[in-house]
C-alpha cells in the first residue's frame, strides 16, 4: 500500500451515450439513488454505474452543480456565502435553455438530487409565470386537447375565485 | 418539433406537480389550466389558496371550489372586497358569460332554492362556513373578513370537522362565546387567532379557548372587544406558555391582565398596545419578565412615562424593532434609555411625541449602530443634529420617513447622505425646510437608492432631480405637491433611471422621454397634472408595455380618447382610475373591469 496521499474514491458512471465518468465518491453520494444503491449493494463499488436515462451532456453540468454546493458547503454558514450560492444557481439557470432545463430535471429527478430537482423546478415555474397559455403550450411541446366550448368554460370557471389583493394589515 | 410532446409522457404527475405549487401567480395558474386537459387535473391538485370576495355568493362559490381544488389548505373570504365580475351585467353576450351564468343557474336548481334567493346572498352564512369546513378537510388557515352572517354555530361546525386549523382570521365576525370554546375544545393546533372586532366576545369565550388550545397558541390580536377585560388575560397568561405575539387594542384591559401576560409568557417577542388604562407597572413588568421581546409598539394617548421605558431599556436586550405613537409622556430621557440598553435596535418610529426632540434621537444614533429603518413624523422639536449623529452612527441605514419635521432641513439630509451610503429609501414629506442641497448630496453620495419620495417639498427644484438621475438607480419616484419640479428634473430621471417602475407628477414632454427611457414602469400616477394631454399619453403607452395601473384624475386635458388608448395599448394593466364621463361606452365594453370610477361629487 502506498504511503502518498490517498486520492479520495472515485466511482465510475456510463451515460446513456457510453461516456464514463469517473466522479468522487462524495459526489457520487449527492445522488441519492446512486447512494441507495451502494447502501444496499456495498461490494459493488468498483463496478460502473449504468445510468440509462441521462446524457453526458446532462451528466457534466450535474456533476458542475454538486461539486461547486459540496464546496459551498463546506465553508462556514454566512450571509455572504448564501448571496453566492444564489448567484452560483441564477447563473447555472440563466444559461440552460428550455429543452436542457428540462432534461436536467429528468435527469435530477431519475438521480433524485433533492436540491437541484427543487431550484430547477422553481426555475421552470420562473420561466412560465404570467405567460400565455400558447407559451407554455410550446415550452413543454404539448397539444391543445380541448374542444372551444370546453376551453370558454374553463375560462369562465377561472372568474369565480380571485385573487391578487391581500387582506390589509391591521 | 424536437421534444414534442415528450414532456407530457415523460415527466411524471409528481414533477409537474411540483413545478406548479412554486407558480405563485392567479394568471399563471389560469394558463396552466387552460394547456391540455392533463394539467388542468394537475393544476387543480396544486392549488392551495382559495380567495372569495363580496361579489358573488359564497355559499355558492365554495361548493363548487371544494369539488375542484381537493388540496386547498388556505381559504381568505373577505367581504370587504368586491371584485368586478363580468355577469348578469346589461346585455352583453358571449360563450364565457353564457357558460358561467348557465352553470350558475344549474347550481341553482339543484339546490331547489329559486334562482333569486341564490342570487341575493353575497354573504357567507354558517350554512356555507359548514360548506368550506365538508369540502376542506385539510384546511389549515382561514380568514372570515367582516363576514357579518356568519355565527357561532358556523364556527361549532367547522371547528368539529378542521383539526388542522392552524390559523383563524374573525376580524369583524359577529361570533360569540360558543364558537370560540367549541374552537378550544377541537382545534389543538391552533396557533393564530385574530379577533379583532368580534364584539360580542366575552371573558367566557377566550378563557374556554385558551383553556382548551392555549398550548399551542403563538398569536392573538383583539381590538374593539368590550366585554374582554382582564380575566381573559389571566388565562391567556396561565394557559399560553408558547405566546410569543399580542396585540390589544382596548380601555378595558388594565395593569392586571398585562402583568398576567408578563409573566406567564416568557417566550413573548412582539407586544403591540393601545390601552389608555394600562401605566407603567405593566410595561415595567414586561421590561423585568419579557426578556426575549423584539418589538414593541405603544400606540395613542397612553400613560407610559419615561420610568416603564428604562424598565424595558434595562431588560429587553434583544429589542429590535420600536414604535412610539403619540406618547406624550415619553421624553428624551426615555429613548436614551432605550437606545443605551437596547443596542440591537434596527426599526425605530417615533411619531407624534411631543416631548421627544434632538437629544433622544441623538442617542439611538450614538449606541445603535444596527438601525436599518428610522421613521419620524409629526416630530417638530428634532432638529438637524439629530440626524448628523445618525449620519455617523448608523451606518446600514436603509430607509429613512420623515413627515412633517419642521425643524429637519438640507444640513440633517446632507449628514444622512455622507454617513449613509447603503440608503435604499428615502420618503419625505411636508419637511419645508429640505431643498437641494440635501438632495443633492444624496444624488452624490447614496448609489443604492430605489425608492425616493418627495412630497410637499417646495425648496426642491430640478437641479435636485438631475443629480438623483445620475447618482441613483431610482425605481420609484413620488415628487407630488413639489411644485418647483418641472420636466426637466422628470427627464433627467426618465433618462438616468431605466429600471423606473412608479412616478408621478408630469407634463407631456415628459412622458415622452419616460416612455423612451423607462419600459419597466409598471404604475403611474398622473392625477393633478394639469399639463397633460392625450398626445403624451399615447407617447407614453406606445413604449411602456408594462404598464399595470393608471391613475388620472384631475387632468382637464386628456379625455375619452385618451383613456381608450391607455386601455387599449396596454395588454397588462389591471387598474385605470379616471372620471366615470370620460369613458365612453366602447371603452368600458372593452375593459369595465379594470376601470375604477373616481366616486366624489364636487
Amino acid at each position: 500500500m502506498s504511503m502518498a496521499a490517498v486520492e479520495t474514491k472515485k466511482i465510475t458512471l456510463r451515460t446513456a451515450d457510453n461516456h464514463e465518468f469517473e466522479v468522487e465518491e462524495a459526489i457520487a453520494m449527492e445522488f441519492s439513488t446512486i447512494k441507495t444503491f451502494f447502501d444496499e449493494n456495498p461490494d459493488a463499488s468498483e463496478d460502473t454505474i449504468p445510468l440509462p436515462n441521462v446524457t453526458s451532456k446532462c451528466l457534466s453540468a450535474i456533476i458542475e452543480y454538486c461539486k461547486s454546493h459540496l464546496a459551498f458547503r463546506a465553508r462556514e454558514t454566512s450571509s455572504s456565502i448564501d448571496e453566492q450560492v444564489r448567484t452560483y444557481d441564477e447563473e447555472f439557470v440563466k444559461a440552460r435553455d428550455n429543452e436542457s432545463l428540462k432534461e436536467l430535471i429528468l435527469a435530477a429527478n431519475y438521480l433524485n438530487i433533492k436540491a437541484l430537482l427543487d431550484m430547477l423546478n422553481q426555475a421552470v415555474a420562473d420561466r412560465i409565470k404570467n405567460k400565455s397559455v400558447e407559451y407554455v403550450r410550446r415550452f413543454f411541446g404539448l397539444e391543445n386537447d380541448y374542444t372551444p366550448e370546453e376551453e370558454a368554460a374553463i375560462r369562465a370557471e377561472n372568474e369565480w375565485a380571485f385573487e391578487g389583493v391581500d387582506p390589509d394589515d391591521d | 418539433m424536437r421534444g414534442h410532446d415528450w414532456i407530457n409522457t415523460c415527466l411524471p404527475d409528481e414533477l409537474i406537480l411540483e413545478i406548479l405549487r412554486r407558480v405563485d401567480s392567479k394568471a399563471s395558474h389560469d394558463a396552466c389550466s387552460l394547456v391540455c386537459k392533463r394539467w388542468l387535473g394537475l393544476e387543480r391538485l396544486s392549488r392551495s389558496t382559495l380567495r372569495i370576495d363580496a361579489s358573488g355568493s359564497p355559499d355558492l362559490f365554495v361548493k363548487l371550489l371544494a369539488q375542484r381544488f381537493v388540496n386547498v389548505k388556505a381559504v381568505h373570504i373577505d367581504e370587504r372586497l368586491s371584485v368586478y365580475v363580468p355577469v348578469n351585467v346589461g346585455k352583453r353576450r358571449g360563450r364565457d358569460e353564457n357558460a358561467m351564468t348557465s352553470l350558475k343557474v344549474h347550481y341553482a336548481g339543484e339546490k331547489s332554492g329559486s334562482e333569486e334567493e341564490v342570487c341575493e346572498s353575497f354573504c357567507l352564512t354558517d350554512a356555507g362556513l359548514t360548506a368550506v369546513a365538508d369540502g376542506f378537510s385539510k384546511l389549515e388557515k382561514l380568514s372570515l373578513i367582516w363576514c357579518s352572517n356568519v355565527t357561532s354555530l358556523g364556527i361549532m361546525s367547522l371547528a368539529q370537522k378542521c383539526y388542522f386549523l392552524k390559523s383563524l382570521d374573525l376580524q369583524g365576525c359577529y361570533v360569540g362565546d360558543q364558537g370560540l370554546a367549541v374552537v378550544g375544545k377541537c382545534c389543538k393546533q391552533l396557533e393564530d387567532l385574530n379577533l379583532r372586532f368580534c364584539e360580542s366576545l366575552t371573558d367566557a369565550g377566550l378563557v374556554d379557548l385558551a383553556t382548551g388550545c392555549g398550548k399551542s397558541l403563538k398569536s392573538l390580536g383583539v381590538a374593539a372587544c368590550a366585554r374582554i377585560t382582564d380575566r381573559s388575560l389571566e388565562a391567556v397568561g396561565s394557559h399560553c406558555k408558547s405566546l410569543e405575539t399580542l396585540s390589544l387594542d382596548s380601555e378595558f384591559i388594565h395593569n392586571k391582565g398585562i402583568l398576567a401576560i408578563a409573566q406567564g409568557c416568557p417566550l413573548l417577542k412582539v407586544l403591540k398596545l393601545l390601552c389608555i388604562n394600562v401605566t407603567d407597572e405593566a410595561l415595567t413588568a414586561v421590561g423585568v419578565s419579557c426578556l426575549s421581546l423584539e418589538m414593541l409598539a405603544l400606540y395613542s394617548f397612553q400613560q407610559f412615562t419615561d420610568k416603564g421605558l428604562r424598565a424595558v431599556g434595562k431588560g429587553c436586550k434583544k429589542l429590535k424593532n420600536l414604535t412610539l405613537s403619540d406618547c406624550y409622556f415619553l421624553s428624551d430621557k426615555g429613548l436614551e434609555a432605550i437606545a443605551t440598553g437596547c443596542t440591537e435596535l434596527t426599526h425605530l418610529e417615533v411619531n407624534g411625541c411631543h416631548n421627544i426632540g434632538t437629544i433622544g434621537l441623538e442617542s439611538v444614533g450614538k449606541y445603535c449602530p444596527r438601525l436599518t429603518e428610522l421613521a419620524l413624523l409629526y416630530c417638530q422639536r428634532i432638529g438637524n443634529f439629530a440626524l448628523y449623529e445618525v449620519g455617523r452612527g448608523c451606518k446600514d441605514l436603509q430607509a429613512l420617513h420623515l413627515v412633517d419635521c419642521s425643524s429637519i432641513g438640507d444640513e440633517a439630509i446632507c449628514s444622512i447622505a455622507y454617513g449613509c451610503r447603503n440608503l435604499k429609501k428615502l420618503h419625505i414629506r411636508r419637511c419645508y425646510e429640505v431643498g437641494n442641497k440635501g438632495i443633492i448630496a444624496v444624488g452624490e453620495n447614496c448609489h443604492s437608492l430605489t425608492d425616493l419620495s418627495l412630497r410637499f417639498c417646495d425648496r426642491v427644484l430640478d437641479e435636485a432631480l438631475i443629480a438623483v438621475g445620475q447618482g441613483c438607480p431610482l425605481q420609484h419616484l413620488n415628487v407630488s405637491g413639489c411644485n418647483q419640479i418641472g420636466d426637466a428634473g422628470i427627464v433627467a430621471i426618465a433618462r438616468g433611471c431605466p429600471q423606473l417602475s412608479y412616478l408621478d407628477n408630469l407634463g407631456d414632454m415628459a412622458l415622452a422621454e419616460l416612455g423612451e427611457g423607462c419600459p419597466l414602469l409598471k404604475d403611474i400616477v398622473l392625477s393633478h397634472c394639469r399639463q397633460i394631454t392625450d398626445i403624451g399619453l399615447s407617447h407614453l403607452v406606445k413604449n411602456c408595455q408594462m404598464l399595470e395601473s393608471c391613475h388620472m384624475v384631475y387632468c382637464p386635458s386628456i379625455t375619452a380618447a385618451g383613456v381608450a388608448t391607455v386601455v387599449s395599448s396596454c395588454p397588462s394593466v389591471k387598474k385605470v382610475l379616471v372620471e366615470k364621463w370620460k369613458v365612453s361606452p366602447r371603452t368600458k365594453r372593452r375593459a369595465g373591469s379594470v376601470l375604477s370610477y373616481l366616486c366624489v361629487d364636487l
